[in-house]
């Protein structure tokens, strides 16, 4: 097993298998490598932006109103197109169910 | 995964059956005429003693009154003292009685009956040193872990809540029902967006519907109230959604939250509803008909020492550490000296109390004035966002095992320092 897959440089974690965003374990640099240590190796993906630990970045294409999924559920739909290594958060990612928008938590994000 | 018994812990076996883990003398005030007479016998006595009691004035409201003699009941007091005024609606000698049933130990006094309230301090005193000394000779005993109903209640979340503490608390609840202990999972609101998931995974269709009409009135409670349980901290730290947050709220193992199983077991036992209109009577209700066993959390230690800091007077910051060194009443070890660290972080971040200087969203809209959260260890907006939490109750906090069950009536405040608590021991208590 590499080193790049047996965790210990991990920099993200993937919280299911399937989800489509990571979330970051340290804050990251555009350019910099997410990396979760999953099996998968293809979840891993270079960061289009700034980050911060904590936050989600899309490690597949997510289509506008398409699901978000985070612990295999899913948690909000994209407002827009969203490329791997994108930060998904309140700017591009609303609840489903409760319909809401960033401006509704006073957030410019 | 480990398949061996858990071991027996220490407890407290109370007449009436309880088991409690704890060993306090409760103060209970039956209106807030008598919570300053309280307050007084509590200062007196800061040591194994806990002050709660009926928030509001002349008034009878039997959801608070029952939820003050579940919690009076609790194994985890060795006994109470009822402090009353004598002219109110929450009679203190009734509400002694009531206690009393369970086989608590229990007194009650009134200002009027002693003649004031220097007198009723004085007897108070007296009485609460006989208690404290009935207390101190109860014997700890080995106690099966299935005695135990354990609440879980929310404390702060960030990003990181989702990703350790839950799961952990998950397992940990796993292990206790297996054992035939009792878990409990509050606030509903936690689990918007969960009703479909964690009623699929109930053991009968009752449960399911139990989960998933406790979860649609916490919905409907919202969207009529227009506040959601998600917050600038929450954001900062980078939960996007409700949902996102309430999947990390899910304990969780191997898929399989506890709490399903933790609803059926408390239904079977109780025979009752866990989550409904009355969320949080109904928890202490089901608490109470269970026996008074205990539920809950290994906070105190720190909490208390917050509170002692609290209490004491208005110089130097919540830790003290502009006063007398460094030992707390457990002594001076690191988790405790990195939350009070983190403490002061949180209390220089919003010297004032008023909040607005500690939130990240504000100082950003106002341009400026960011810098003096600059040096927050990291998860800096939810730090400040629970600065604010933590200035504006420093006034009047009550910390002990009741958190969770003053909050719904009364104080909010008190479950927002809770909070605070919480998460800063999570982080950094390791």
């Amino acid at each position: 097993m590499s080193k790049e897959r047996d965790g210990s440089n991990r920099t993200a974690i993937l919280l299911r298998e399937g989800d489509n965003v990571v979330t970051l374990l340290k804050d990251l640099s555009e350019g910099d490598l997410a990396v979760t240590g999953a099996a998968d190796a293809t979840v891993d993906v270079r960061l289009r932006e700034d980050v911060r630990f904590g936050h989600k970045v899309a490690v597949r294409p997510i289509g506008e109103d398409e699901d978000v999924i985070k612990y295999g559920m899913p948690i909000g739909q994209a407002l827009s197109d969203i490329e791997p290594g994108t930060w998904v958060h309140v700017h591009n990612c609303r609840s489903t169910r409760y319909g809401f928008r960033q401006e509704k938590y006073g957030v410019h994000a | 995964m480990p398949t061996e018994k858990l071991p027996e812990i220490l407890g407290y076996r109370r007449l009436g059956g309880r088991v409690g883990i704890r060993n306090h003398v409760a103060i209970v005030y039956t209106t807030n005429c008598t919570e300053v007479v309280a307050r007084k016998l509590y200062d007196r006595f800061p040591v194994g003693t806990q002050l709660f009691g009926y928030p509001e004035g002349c008034s009878y409201r039997d959801a608070p009154v029952e939820k003050i003699v579940a919690m009076a009941q609790h194994a985890s007091y060795a006994a109470v003292l009822v402090v009353g005024l004598g002219c109110e609606g929450t009679d203190a000698g009734d509400l002694a009685r009531r206690i009393g049933e369970s086989g608590q130990t229990v007194e009650s006094i009134t200002i009027q009956s002693e003649g004031g309230d220097l007198r009723t301090v004085e007897r108070g005193s007296r009485i609460l040193a006989s208690l404290l000394q009935h207390a101190s000779v109860a014997d700890r005993a080995p106690v099966p872990v299935s005695e135990l109903v354990v609440g879980a209640e929310c404390g702060g979340s960030d990003a990181t809540s989702g990703l350790v503490a839950n799961p952990l608390v998950g397992r940990v609840a796993d292990r206790l029902i297996d054992e035939g202990g009792t878990y409990m999972h509050a606030e509903p609101h936690e689990l918007m967006g969960c009703a479909g998931v964690l009623a699929a995974r109930a053991v009968d269709e009752n449960v399911a519907r139990d989960v998933r009409a406790a979860i649609e009135e916490a919905e409907r409670e919202s969207f009529e109230s227009g506040l959601f349980h998600i917050g600038f901290g929450n954001i900062e730290g980078g939960l996007t959604t409700i949902e996102e947050k309430s999947y990390g709220c899910l304990p969780r193992q191997v898929g399989i939250p506890a709490t399903a199983r933790g609803f059926a077991r408390v239904r079977a036992a109780a025979d009752g509803r866990l989550l409904s209109a009355d969320r949080a009577v109904r928890v202490e209700d089901l608490l109470r008909r269970l026996g008074g066993r205990l539920a809950i959390r290994r906070l105190r230690r720190s909490s208390r020492l917050l509170h002692d800091r609290l209490r004491g007077d208005n110089r130097g910051t919540p830790s003290g550490d502009q006063g007398d060194g460094e030992s707390g009443p457990d002594g001076p070890d690191p988790g405790q000296r990195r939350l009070r660290r983190n403490t002061d972080h949180a209390w220089r971040a919003d010297p004032r109390g008023d909040g607005r200087r500690s939130l990240r969203g504000d100082d950003r809209r106002r341009g400026g004035e960011a810098d003096e959260i600059r040096d927050l260890p990291p998860f800096r907006g939810v730090a400040a966002a629970n600065a604010k939490a933590y200035a504006v109750s420093r006034k009047s906090i009550t910390f002990s095992v009741t958190t969770r069950s003053i909050r719904s009536h009364a104080r909010p405040e008190y479950a927002a320092v809770c909070a605070v608590i919480v998460t800063l021991s999570r982080r950094w208590n390791g």
